[in-house]
């Protein structure tokens, strides 16, 4: 759930489009704050663009190998500058959830408000539900993985900065101040983008129990972009890896796409 | 059954069966009705395809077993077999076509079964229908399920037909929901929008009627029925309409509609000396609200609605049910992980009890004037969503019955689900809406493979 109140992101983010032209201007005078860096990381991660159309295909993988599909075409839109988004997710596969809609409004500070629509009887109904800790349809992504987490939901320090393959990565260790799925979350973030190329997730315990892996990352137009990532159990073996298959940037999504009427009535020119 | 009123199942094969086709008979067709179907499919997507080289078709569907067996012991009639109630085969074909631009479509969901119970097969066109979107209007024409208000099996402002043999019996939920042969208007914008339905010729509920349901039968001696549906006739076109906005976070919506009741109503063809029960549908009018919003950390909703029994404005006939005032306060959160937990409350006031009292005659079961009902729907994921289990439990303190329906779903592969659960139905009365049923209860077991 996007605990925390909002007027803290407005001032994170106000902080944030300051650094970022900062950091175009490649003046290295001063290292970012563990703050600054989770708050750019989480604009370049969940805000890019003013809205954006992605076909995903998600694959969830079991320990014993067996592999389940979920393909589906989400839009998503930022409102204003607050760090409020909505999310449009029409299910293409598999056959038994084909045509389902699902509509998310994401506040920062708020729970978000969700609807869902059933094809099969024709029904819109809305939901309660925590996204800190609800698998988003059954993969090892929570919700709160696939729209974002409110930065000052957690407490961040900067560890280290280190190289994870070619890239130079800053080391944030995030630990969590209101309810979710970890205790503590160490990111490797990329310093040339802001991207994460890998997590680790604790759990109460102080166990590692999830690996998160940024796997390609193209850029999309300007914007660089995650077009392939995998979450991994690694308790249970299991394992969501997460495609990109068409990805677009400002592409003029209307709002009243966000509405019940388009939930019943799937948009053809946007889902198809 | 000792001290009760019978629950009975008709022995006669043949009045079910005349009953169910006088009342249903255009769902249920054979050949004809699929090329029936299939004609009007063909119409409908004409203007979609015609001269678009980049219209775009998908086709799906999937084969399905529905089996369900009478956990009841009820005193069977000779010559039935209580044991099994739904022995149902069949496979639902889906067809979507959309124009290049998607702003005109057609769809097709059409099921064809095997009906072990009767040995029979047919064709079940559940939805047909073409649509087109016109910017801030949009319009759908055919055989459309359509589901309005907020409550769950408990229904106020959706006054669409119902299959309650299909729910009765095990069939998956979406079968309790039948389509409307109907025109959809929808106009839409930031400030309102709003919906209007039209349905030309009345379509009732499937209720029950005969074999496999045990039902409560006020005049048991009166075997032979008919059936008068509403002439199709312009005053009887239904109406439906409902608008709706958002105001923040929170939604409402004002209803109304004008039709008949869905459920028939049956009165004796001469009271003092009958020798036939004539089941009828009643005039009705409604108009209700809803109101939807969160609370805490869940949802919270309201409807309500007031049903105007326009053949019995007085409340003096006694075959026709008096005016009622319907409301619904729920809630719905996630208690822990993977789980959702819904509670209800459900009232319906009688509006003129006193006439309703002095007009009923005597031997028929007398209803209360409030009808109060509670339910509590759990549901839990397990297995990365492979599985889910859960129950629902509806229970009326003022009717005193009950109902609870138990289940598990597996999801072996992408393709295939298996579900077994039960629909329970327990009552100290045998005149109350679950309490009737308690001769069927059941446990039925699902099988689904998608394509």
């Amino acid at each position: 759930m996007c605990k925390k109140n909002g007027n803290s992101l407005v001032a994170a983010l106000v902080v944030a489009s300051a650094l970022g032209a900062f950091f175009v201007g490649g003046t290295h005078a001063q290292a970012p704050t563990s703050l600054e860096i989770a708050t750019k990381s989480n604009q370049v991660f969940y805000y890019a663009g003013s809205d954006m159309k992605v076909r995903i295909l998600m694959t969830l993988t079991s320990s014993g190998g067996q592999a389940r599909i979920r393909e589906m075409t989400m839009l998503r839109r930022n409102e204003g500058t607050a760090g409020e988004q909505k999310y449009f997710i029409y299910f293409h596969q598999p056959a038994d959830v084909k045509a389902m809609t699902f509509l998310v409004v994401k506040y920062p500070g708020k729970d978000d408000d969700r609807w869902i629509f059933v094809p099969a009887v024709n029904m819109v109904k809305r939901i309660a539900a925590k996204d800190a800790s609800q698998s988003f349809v059954g993969s090892d992504f929570t919700y709160e993985q696939v729209s974002g987490r409110d930065v000052d939901a957690d407490e961040h320090k900067l560890l280290r900065e280190e190289k994870v393959g070619d890239r130079d990565c800053y080391v944030l260790e995030s630990t969590a101040r209101s309810p979710a799925e970890y205790s503590r979350k160490v990111a490797w973030i990329d310093k040339a983008t802001f991207l994460p190329i890998k997590e680790e997730y604790y759990d109460a315990k102080g166990e590692l129990f999830k690996v998160f892996s940024a796997d390609e990352i193209k850029d999309i137009g300007v914007v660089p972009t995650i077009v392939q990532r995998t979450m991994t159990n690694t308790k249970t073996g299991h394992a969501t890896t997460v495609v990109f298959k068409e990805t677009a940037y400002d592409v003029g999504i209307e709002d009243d796409i966000f509405s019940e009427r388009y939930l019943r009535e799937p948009p053809r020119k946007w889902v198809q | 059954m000792g001290g009760k009123t019978s629950r009975r199942a008709h022995t006669s094969v043949h009045d079910a069966e005349t009953f169910l086709q006088v009342a249903i008979g255009h769902r249920r067709g054979r050949i004809g009705e699929f090329l029936r179907a299939a004609l009007f499919a063909g119409v409908l997507a004409a203007p979609v395809l015609a001269g678009d080289a980049h219209a775009q078709a998908e086709f799906h569907g999937y084969v399905q077993g529905n089996y369900t067996f009478r956990t009841a012991d009820p005193d069977c009639p000779p010559g039935y077999d209580c044991a099994v109630m739904r022995a149902d085969d069949r496979m639902q074909l889906t067809l979507d076509l959309a124009s290049a631009d998607g702003r005109t479509g057609a769809f097709a969901r059409v099921d064809l079964f095997y009906d072990g119970l009767g040995d029979s097969s047919g064709v079940d066109a559940r939805e047909i229908l073409a649509d087109i979107n016109l910017g801030f209007l949009s319009a759908r024409l055919g055989r459309q399920v359509i589901t309005w208000g907020l409550g769950d099996l408990l229904f106020i402002n959706d006054v669409f037909p119902k299959d309650w043999v299909a729910f009765l019996t095990g069939a998956p939920l979406e079968y309790l929901k039948l389509g409307s042969d109907a025109l959809l208007v929808g106009a839409y914008s930031s400030s309102l929008n709003a919906e209007v339905v039209v349905i030309p010729v009345f379509q009732p509920d499937e209720v029950p009627s005969g074999s496999p349901l045990f039902f409560y039968d006020p005049a048991p001696t009166l075997t032979d029925w008919t059936v008068e549906k509403p002439p199709v006739e312009y005053q009887n076109i239904q109406t439906v309409g409902r608008a709706y906005r958002s105001f923040g976070r929170y939604e409402a919506a004002l209803y109304a509609s004008h039709g008949f009741y869905g459920t028939p109503a049956a009165r004796p063809d001469d009271p003092s000396a009958p020798t036939s029960l004539i089941f009828f549908y009643p005039r009705l009018l409604t108009c209700g609200f809803t109101f939807q919003g969160p609370l805490a950390s869940g949802v919270l909703s309201f409807e309500g609605g007031y049903y105007d029994s326009l053949d019995d404005p007085s409340g003096t006939d006694p075959y026709i049910v008096n005016s009622q005032v319907r409301g619904l306060a729920a809630y719905q959160m996630q208690p822990w992980a993977e789980a959702s937990l819904s509670f209800q409350y459900y009232v319906e006031a009688m509006q003129d009890y006193a006439a309703y009292l002095d007009a009923l005659p005597p031997g028929l079961a007398e209803s209360d004037e409030l009808r109060q009902v509670v339910t509590v729907r759990l549901r839990q994921f397990l297995l990365h969503q492979t599985m889910t289990t859960g129950f629902f439990a509806l229970g009326s303190p003022s009717d005193e019955d009950l109902y609870v329906n138990p289940f598990v779903r597996y999801q072996l592969t992408d393709e295939l689900w298996t579900e077994v659960g039960g629909n329970f139905f327990s009552g100290k009365e045998a005149a109350t809406a679950y309490g009737q049923f308690e001769d069927n209860s059941n446990v039925y077991l699902t099988a689904r493979y998608g394509f």
